[in-house]
């Protein structure tokens, strides 16, 4: 197991209230698999992402539980063996590439002391920069390019070269395309295919199933902070078990059907004052009453790989 | 009285700016009360002079007697009445020029528009207190041309945030609305633009004030201000100055520190109303 | 990219010209149209022989039409002219006075600046990387109480402490008199350093000390609220986060943050420049410094409309030219902006 998530909740300390952004979730990834965790805003998906290499931003705080990296509880490591895992083993590529690099450095410098940050001797890492921009297909000359001169896919790109500079076990990319058009969206699929080929885990969060359908080997559903369901892509888009995954897929448009788009009725809760029992009750078209509202289900294997956190997990079928 | 409910509002719950908004009122309405009622709490006559010359704090002068035997405290009380003035006549004049100003010349554009705005920018990015020692200097020493002095340095104040606010309002749709409707110009600024306009005004009026308390105290302080022996805080701290040199400290403390509490007090209530309209994310 | 810079220094200076003319004309107004006669309210009195009074007026200028005198004035200002005095002593260049107080002013300006400026980005930074807790509050509290102290009373406080109570520092004037030195440039520091007189560097540092504290004390308060709320931003942005994704050491990270940060602080320092020139005539009048701000109030004391308007107009000069300073500051550290 490369990483395993142990129990995690991140609460929000707001002005407003506490906000129970992530609550009790498990979880593990294995080398070389590509995992994405889908889920609407406020799911908690990008909330956990974070926590896996303590970057939740303030006033987020990570209340209880463990990260395990290859053994080691990420969130009780000193600040410099922290520092090292970050951008070697596991690094991170953010959603809005406006604002995810420093508007007033070149993004080859940015580049180039993500290396030497680690030790990489300047002479190389600058050679190293030259390569992994073509890796990314960019040209070399855009090193000397500051951030705002880029087009946001090209930006993307600048921040995945910087994520694959070592060859890292884990990466964590949290919507890198939501921000972009299609097309540019499947050229950094690929790259990130490309990354997966070479052996690192693909941690990959976004809102939208059918993107997640498409590269992923696992799909893991998050809803109001909490875990939902976890499985194989083959499992969850054809055998899904949470009504809430179940609407999830019945949601999306198929271009070569007639028909209505069924949207999921209701809005997500708010996380100040989850609902009781399980949080999807309210919006739950299944929903039994005395049961759904009153216990909060338990993560569950109920075939092989395939866990839910549900009463009645694929209770429609009957 | 929905304006005043909305104000209080802040005073309810645990915000922040509590704290700062309840001492600013405190102090504020403290001085105003001390200028109110003057005639009915001042111990003595502040003009009078006596005969215990540089008497030091007790129980029968509070605050001591200055170099011509008046009692401090009573100066401090009258002298409020003079700052206050000056202030809110200096204040309202501002308001009254620079508002509509700014309204009209953004509202109507056009070459007036860029001359008035150029000539607004020089006044504003000029050092406002040398500005207005020139004009108090020219006009002559009374609290009534000290008013007018300062209002001169701040309409530029009003006149940009106002102008500002104007010119983003205008490209609004609602307002692109209201004149395809064929609604009067008059009639779009009356009743579309101004009432968005005044809760800038408002911030911007709370934040300025403390700025003209100030500017007001250092003019009085220039001795541009009041003539003696009309009881001021600018003027009595200046009188004070040199006999700090001999021990005597509170001629020239306890004046100064009411300057610094009366423009604290303002600038606090204005950061609370302040926080309150931006609705910051801190 | 250079020819550029060139271009927009161009073009920024030419801006100055307008506002200088706008001052002009204002302070024109008032010191010439409004008070009838300048030289009676010199003189004083009305008891002075016709010819006399006509000799004065005519040393004035005073004795041509209004937009004749208008004119003028303007001619001999882009020469350098600013007319003579026009009071005790009288008929002597005004410009040449002005140049023997400048420097004063200057130098208590560039201290005074620093130390807001340094008291500032510390104070903002600390309440915003300890954003939210009672040091923010704190910082916040130090702001409001720095920009509402009252200079004056406040530099009295200081003289009163360090100078009255321990005897630390003097409260007045540029230098010891006692001590011998000549002055080349007027900036004593600079004047101090060159001719390796040192007891006379100590004297006038020691007597900038108060002034500049005081000055910029209340300066900072600004900058603290700015500067923390900038910080504040820029930490909560996503590059910032990825830096630490990076694994860029967390001292570097903060350090990125207070250069993006600080932009938008180079503009308010433009702004404030006019409020520290308006200060400084406060402190020197404090601290009895004789520089530009107590030149004018000497001269207002004499009803001496001519120097006033020279000064007016030399202020007005110097606001300008540090918005340019700061403008093209601005330009070079913001790789954003174009030129």
């Amino acid at each position: 197991m490369l990483l395993e998530v142990k129990n995690l909740s991140v609460y929000y300390y707001t002005l407003s209230g506490v906000v129970r952004g992530a609550e009790d979730v498990s979880f593990s990834l294995r080398e070389g698999e590509w995992v994405t965790f889908v889920g609407e805003s406020g799911s908690g998906k990008s909330t956990v992402a974070h926590a896996v290499m303590n970057l939740v931003p303030s006033p987020g705080r990570i209340v209880s539980g463990e990260v395990l990296f290859n053994g080691k509880n990420l969130l009780t490591l000193s600040k410099e063996e922290l520092r090292e895992i970050r951008g070697k083993e596991i690094t991170m590529v953010f959603q809005d590439p406006m604002t995810s690099l420093d508007p007033l450095r070149k993004v080859g410098e940015q580049i180039v002391e993500a290396m030497t940050v680690h030790g990489v001797p300047e002479d190389e890492a600058k050679e190293r920069a030259k390569e992994l921009f073509r890796r990314v297909n960019l040209p070399e000359d855009r090193l000397e390019y500051y951030p705002h001169q880029l087009s946001g896919g090209q930006r993307q790109r600048v921040s995945i070269a910087i994520a694959m500079a070592f060859h890292p076990k884990l990466l964590i990319a949290d919507e890198p395309t939501t921000a972009l058009d299609v097309i540019v969206q499947d050229a950094i699929m690929d790259i990130l295919d490309g990354m997966k080929e070479e052996g690192t885990t693909i941690y990959f969060v976004t809102h939208d199933i059918s993107l997640a359908a498409e590269r992923s080997d696992r799909i893991a559903v998050m809803y109001a902070g909490k875990l939902v369901e976890l499985g194989t892509v083959e499992q969850i888009v054809e055998n899904p078990l949470h009504p809430y995954t179940k609407a999830l897929i019945e949601a999306v448009p198929d271009l070569w059907k007639e028909g209505e788009v069924r949207a999921i009725p209701g809005y997500p809760p708010d996380l100040r004052n989850p609902p009781s029992g399980c949080r999807f009750h309210p919006r739950c078209p299944f929903f039994r009453e005395g049961v759904c509202d009153a216990e909060e289900p338990e993560l569950r294997e109920v075939e092989k790989d395939h866990l839910v956190a549900c009463h009645f997990p694929g209770g429609w079928r009957e | 009285m929905r304006i005043i409910d909305y104000l209080l509002k802040p005073l309810r719950g645990r915000k922040p700016g509590k704290g700062l908004l309840i001492f600013g009122l405190v102090v504020v309405l403290t001085v105003l009360a001390m200028a109110i009622l003057a005639p009915v709490i001042s111990p003595y006559n502040p003009t009078e002079i006596g005969e215990d010359l540089f008497a030091p704090p007790s129980w029968k002068h509070p605050m001591g007697t200055n170099n011509l035997g008046q009692d401090v405290f009573s100066r401090i009380i009258w002298g409020s009445r003079v700052i206050l003035y000056v202030v809110a006549v200096a204040t309202t004049l501002s308001i009254i020029i620079g508002v509509p100003l700014g309204l009209l010349s953004a509202y109507y554009g056009g070459k007036t528009d860029r001359t008035l705005s150029m000539i607004m920018d020089s006044i504003y990015s000029f050092p406002s207190l040398i500005l207005a020692i020139v004009i108090a200097v020219v006009l002559g020493p009374s609290p009534i041309n000290t008013a007018i002095a300062i209002s001169f340095v701040y309409v530029p104040t009003y006149f940009r945030m106002v102008r500002g606010q104007t010119l983003s309002l205008k490209g609004q749709l609602f307002v692109e609305a209201a004149r395809a409707l064929g609604v009067r110009n008059r009639e779009i600024m009356r009743k579309y633009i101004l009432p968005n306009v005044l809760p800038t005004v408002l911030v911007v009026f709370t934040l300025s004030v403390a700025d003209a308390i100030l500017t007001e105290a250092g003019l009085s302080f220039l001795g541009l201000s009041v003539t003696p022996p009309t009881p001021d805080w600018g003027y009595d701290l200046h009188v004070g100055q040199p006999f700090l040199l001999d021990g005597y400290w509170w001629l020239a403390f306890f004046p100064g520190i009411m300057i610094m509490l009366l423009a604290m007090g303002f600038a606090m209530i204005g950061e609370a109303i302040n926080e309150r309209f931006s609705l910051g994310t801190r | 990219m250079a020819r550029g810079l060139g271009r927009y220094i161009i073009i920024r200076a030419l801006m100055i010209i307008p506002m200088i003319l706008i001052l002009y004309t204002i302070v024109f107004f008032f010191l010439r149209v409004l008070p009838g006669n300048p030289i009676l309210a010199v003189v004083g009195t009305k008891n002075i022989p016709p010819e006399q009074l006509h000799h004065l007026e005519h040393l004035a200028g005073l004795d041509k039409p209004l937009y004749v005198q208008y004119y003028d004035y303007l001619v001999r200002m882009a020469h350098g002219d600013l007319g003579v005095t026009l009071a005790s002593p009288m008929g002597k260049s005004v410009a040449d006075y002005i140049k023997l107080r400048l420097p004063a002013t200057i130098e208590l300006t560039i201290f005074a600046f620093t130390v807001s400026v340094l008291l500032g980005l510390a104070t903002g930074v600390l309440g915003a990387v300890k954003k939210g807790t009672k040091t923010d509050t704190a910082m916040r509290v130090y702001s409001i109480i720095a920009y509402t102290l009252f200079i004056p009373w406040f530099g009295m406080m200081l003289q009163y402490a360090f100078g009255i109570k321990l005897h630390w520092l003097p409260t007045s004037g540029r230098i010891d008199p006692g001590i011998s030195f000549h002055a080349i440039t007027g900036f004593y520091v600079f004047d101090a350093i060159i001719q390796g007189n040192w007891p006379a560097l100590e004297s006038v540092l020691a007597h900038l000390v108060l002034p500049s504290l005081t000055l910029g004390i209340v300066l900072s308060g600004a900058y603290t609220r700015l500067v923390r709320n900038n910080m504040v931003d820029v930490l909560s942005q996503d590059f910032i986060r990825a830096y630490r994704a990076r694994g860029v050491p967390d001292r570097r990270v903060l350090w990125y943050a207070l250069k993006n940060a600080f932009i938008p602080v180079v503009t308010l320092m433009g702004l404030q420049f006019a409020i520290l020139l308006g200060g400084a005539v406060l402190t020197e009048t404090t601290f009895n410094w004789p520089g530009m701000g107590t030149f004018i109030m000497d001269r207002i004391n004499y009803r001496d409309y001519n120097s006033i308007q020279g000064a007016v107009i030399v202020f007005a000069l110097f606001v300008g030219l540090i918005s340019l300073i700061v403008d093209v500051i601005y330009a070079l550290l913001d790789p954003r902006v174009e030129y």
